[in-house]
């Protein structure tokens, strides 16, 4: 139900609970306003996207403008059109820090208008004198914008800078990238932290999911510029460890107040592992697990140590903070890479099938504390989990079609049965 | 964040983004204007940057220099042409920094072979209004059919390890002409 609906009904109990006596007219008038402003919030956050949209095309057009190529102006002339774009931008910025604290909308597009004026300008010289500086150009560029996101208190241009810090490590993965890329995400930690004091979630859980994705992309991106001759297999354990890595600091941080679809953190370290155990239940990939060889045939480079040493010393932090703070149940995930390293030794041949056993039993857990505590969105995660460990099973096996079939059906039923078991209980789950 | 601290960042952030625009104008400007002339030998291609619009993509014919030992890729070295007998640029010599009395520019290391250092080079492309470009490269297309290849070469302004492509030429004329030339919308 939306929260108009609510409001609506809300109106409908009113008399009657102040005929009751349950709570007196000023009451009512308090809930009235809270309500009135809640709403008034949706409106104002459409306000701000319409405010950032426009910027942004704003500033999209003066660099379309600018790359048609004035073949007419003169060096001088373009020059004094670099600066004067930069100008603009800066005087816009400048306008809308003098503006109150709660004008977002002016903030962020005003934020936005500048920071795409700086690589407007930039292009242009570099258009001007026909250079080409690749990677350095979007480095100044993100650099010079940096500054705006704390002059003005806007997430923008921090997804902004997150983005372009991401692509510069990408295209940087045998340069400076490996070495580089997460001290330059490093300024945007304050700025986040401070959106999470103020409880400002929708923002901070974007700049969250811009981080989450960057940084994944970035780390597969060095892992496969590390010229290793097993890179194909040493990429998803580099993965194992950071989607585990992800899943225990969204346990550490996220996991008790935030909703599900805030949480990147949650959704990309469980969904990524989940994803990574299904492709190593299969006979032959689990047969190209690297196991420790992953750490020895790891380069002695920036990159080897970034992937093979910073990474997996991160991780194990995590998960013995996770483990103190909040016991055995995020545990069951983030020992997903301990268990892919070991399991080639542990296991030989027969490692596919270990992979299974770890899957079912992970599923199996997950079912039996979300049905403990009532969780039906856990009970139905482990039941993906287990019935997709099912079907895929089903699929590459020999069996006729009348078990497959059958097994079908059965899983379908644990699905059903489990959904109708705990659908009332779901509802009278205080909120 | 304090309304002093937020001011004073922002004045820094401006200056910043002035220092470095006008930094990159004077550092330009300079190889333009003292920068020794060289001639590179080229074969243009036209693509498109979001930012910068259209070019021409100089693949020069020279991109390698005569080194005695490898070194690994992405090192950073100062290369100096000089004109050989076929009026064309060559480079002749590296350096780890760039020297103060001749003319060189920061090529950086792709790969090492046969006694040769292959380079990644700074001046690669040459930015054309967006009208002007297609048009260059279908005039160009078109004498390449005729002819089997047109002379095309780039000129290139190097100094004080920069360096910027000053025109490019098809058989002796600037292209923006033969782009102009040619009739085909």
């Amino acid at each position: 139900m939306s929260l108009r609906a609510h409001a609506r009904w809300l109106e409908t109990q009113f008399p009657d609970w102040v005929a009751r006596g349950w709570i007196g007219a000023e009451a009512v008038e308090q809930i009235r306003r809270h309500y009135a402003a809640d709403r008034g919030s949706g409106r104002s956050w459409l306000r701000v996207l319409l405010a950032i949209l426009g910027a942004v095309l704003m500033g999209g057009g003066v660099i379309l403008l600018l790359a048609h190529n004035w073949a007419e102006f003169s060096r001088a002339h373009r020059a004094a059109i670099a600066l004067g774009a930069l100008l603009l931008g800066q005087i816009v910025a400048a306008l809308a820090i003098r503006r109150p604290p709660t004008s977002t909308g002016a903030r962020e597009a005003a934020a936005t208008f500048a920071a795409l004026t700086v690589g407007a300008a930039l292009a242009l010289i570099e258009q001007t004198y026909h250079v080409y500086e690749g990677t350095t150009f979007t480095l100044k560029w993100m650099l010079l914008t940096l500054p705006l996101v704390y002059t003005h208190e806007a997430v923008m241009p921090a997804l902004f800078y997150v983005a372009g810090i991401s692509v510069w490590g990408v295209l940087e993965c045998e340069g400076a990238g490996p070495s580089a890329y997460l001290p330059l995400l490093a300024p945007i930690g304050p700025h986040l932290a401070a959106r999470l004091r103020r409880g400002q979630r929708v923002s901070a859980a974007l700049l969250l999911w811009a981080m989450a994705i960057g940084m994944a992309v970035c780390l597969s991106e060095f892992s496969a510029a590390t010229g290793m001759p097993r890179t194909s297999v040493h990429l998803p354990i580099m993965l194992a460890y950071l989607f585990a890595l992800y899943g225990l600091l969204d346990a550490l941080f996220f996991e008790r107040d935030w909703p599900l679809a805030w949480r990147p953190f949650k959704i990309l370290g469980v969904g990524g592992l989940a994803t990574l155990l299904f492709v190593f239940s299969f006979q032959e990939p689990a047969g190209d697990l690297p196991g420790l060889a992953y750490f020895s045939e790891a380069p002695s480079s920036r990159i080897g140590l970034l992937l093979a040493g910073v990474l997996p010393a991160l991780w194990l932090a995590a998960l013995v903070a996770a483990g103190i703070r909040r016991g055995a149940a995020p545990l069951a995930f983030g020992i997903a890479p301990l268990f892919l390293t070991l399991a080639p030794h542990a296991f030989g041949p027969w490692t596919w099938l270990g992979v299974n056993a770890y899957l079912l039993a992970l599923g199996l857990w997950t079912m039996a504390t979300g049905a403990r505590e009532r969780d039906l969105g856990r009970v139905n995660g482990g039941l993906w989990l287990v019935g997709g460990l099912i079907v895929i099973r089903f699929f590459d096996s020999e069996l006729s079609f009348l078990a497959k079939g059958l097994a079908f059906i059965a899983v379908g039923a644990a699905f059903l049965a489990a959904n109708l078991g705990l659908a009332p209980h779901r509802r009278r789950r205080p909120r | 964040m304090k309304p002093r601290a937020r001011w004073m960042l922002f004045a820094a952030a401006c200056l910043a983004q002035w220092g470095i625009a006008g930094r990159e104008i004077v550092r330009w400007e300079r190889t333009r204007r003292q920068g020794t002339l060289f001639r590179f030998q080229a074969a243009p291609a036209d693509p498109v940057d979001a930012f910068r619009g259209r070019y021409v993509a100089v693949r020069l014919r020279e991109n390698s220099v005569p080194f005695d030992k490898p070194l690994p890729g992405g090192t950073r070295v100062y290369v100096e042409p000089e004109t050989g007998e076929d009026g064309y640029a060559h480079f002749v010599r590296v350096y780890r920094r760039p020297p103060a009395d001749v003319s060189t520019c920061q090529a950086c290391v792709r790969y090492f072979s046969d006694n040769r250092l292959y380079l990644h080079l700074p001046f690669t492309r040459y930015y054309m209004n967006e009208r002007l470009a297609p048009k260059a490269e279908r005039a160009l297309f078109a004498q390449r059919l005729r002819k089997g290849g047109p002379e095309m070469w780039a000129t290139v302004r190097v100094g004080h390890g920069c360096a910027a492509i000053e025109g490019v030429f098809v058989n002796g004329n600037p292209i923006e002409e033969i782009a102009r030339a040619n009739k085909n919308p």
